[in-house]
């Protein structure tokens, strides 16, 4: 009987059964950001985005620094954001500021 | 016919028929992000200058971007973002202050230095096959 199973994808180049993790499309024995379907929002001070999961989740938020001009928060010294048991939290700026977010599936905190 | 179909892979230890999305390690029935094009680079900006390196992400929508960067080169240390650290942080004496965005063509990322010497630093970038737009 099989000890070692499982599902991997090489990417182009590379010998799957060699290939180092970084060398993979994916591998059964690592776990995948599953996300929610992505939002935006928009407003000023905190907004509060419920997120409707049992734990933390991990998140991405996007902003829109200046028209057509977008930047993963943490690449910018603007907006934050902070994520509870109930909500994904955007601290926005005192002037209205447009966001797009990613949830997923998967404990964060 | 079947109204039920599509991939599941579940994590060790969980049976593929009873899980909860948690206890999969794929399922095609939620988006995964992907892995559009990455790369790598280096940016040199002269004393008290601004230099901003520009690559074409050649997406149909603007993607979303994670970009890290090592300040001082060869010291390991790599940060989240060119701006992650605030206007002012230093990192063994470098000050930086930068930005990095993503429009419908390009990522940039912008350098300016407070330096009296010309600065180099690397950076790697990820992009996503996810949009970042409003």
């Amino acid at each position: 009987m099989a000890t070692n199973y499982g599902f991997k994808i090489s990417k182009a180049g590379y010998d799957v059964e060699d290939a180092t993790n970084d060398q993979l499309i994916m591998s059964s024995g690592f776990n995948m950001l599953k996300s929610k379907p992505a939002g935006t929002t928009s407003g000023t001070g905190d907004i509060n985005v419920a997120h409707s999961l049992a734990y933390i989740p991990f998140c991405f938020v996007i902003e829109k620094i200046s028209a057509n001009h977008y930047s993963i928060i943490g690449d910018t010294n603007e907006a934050q954001f902070e994520v509870d048991s109930t909500n994904l939290v955007i601290n926005a700026d005192v002037a209205t500021d447009y966001f797009r977010y990613y949830i997923f599936y998967h404990q964060g905190y | 016919m079947t109204t039920s179909h599509g991939v599941k892979i579940s994590r060790a230890g969980y049976g593929i028929t009873t899980n909860t999305v948690e206890e999969l390690v794929f399922s095609s029935g939620y988006g995964t992000i992907k892995i559009v094009k990455e790369g790598s680079g280096t940016l040199v900006v002269g004393a008290g200058d601004t230099e901003t390196a520009t690559v074409a992400h050649s997406q149909s929508f603007v993607p979303m971007v994670m970009v890290f960067v090592e300040l001082n080169q060869g010291t390991g240390r790599w940060y989240h973002g060119m701006s992650n650290l605030p206007n002012g942080a230093t990192d063994d004496g470098i000050t930086v202050s930068s930005a990095t965005y993503v429009d419908d063509t390009n990522l940039y990322l912008t350098l300016i230095s407070s330096l009296g010497s010309s600065k180099t630093i690397s950076y790697k970038y990820y992009m996503f096959g996810d949009t970042a737009e409003y």
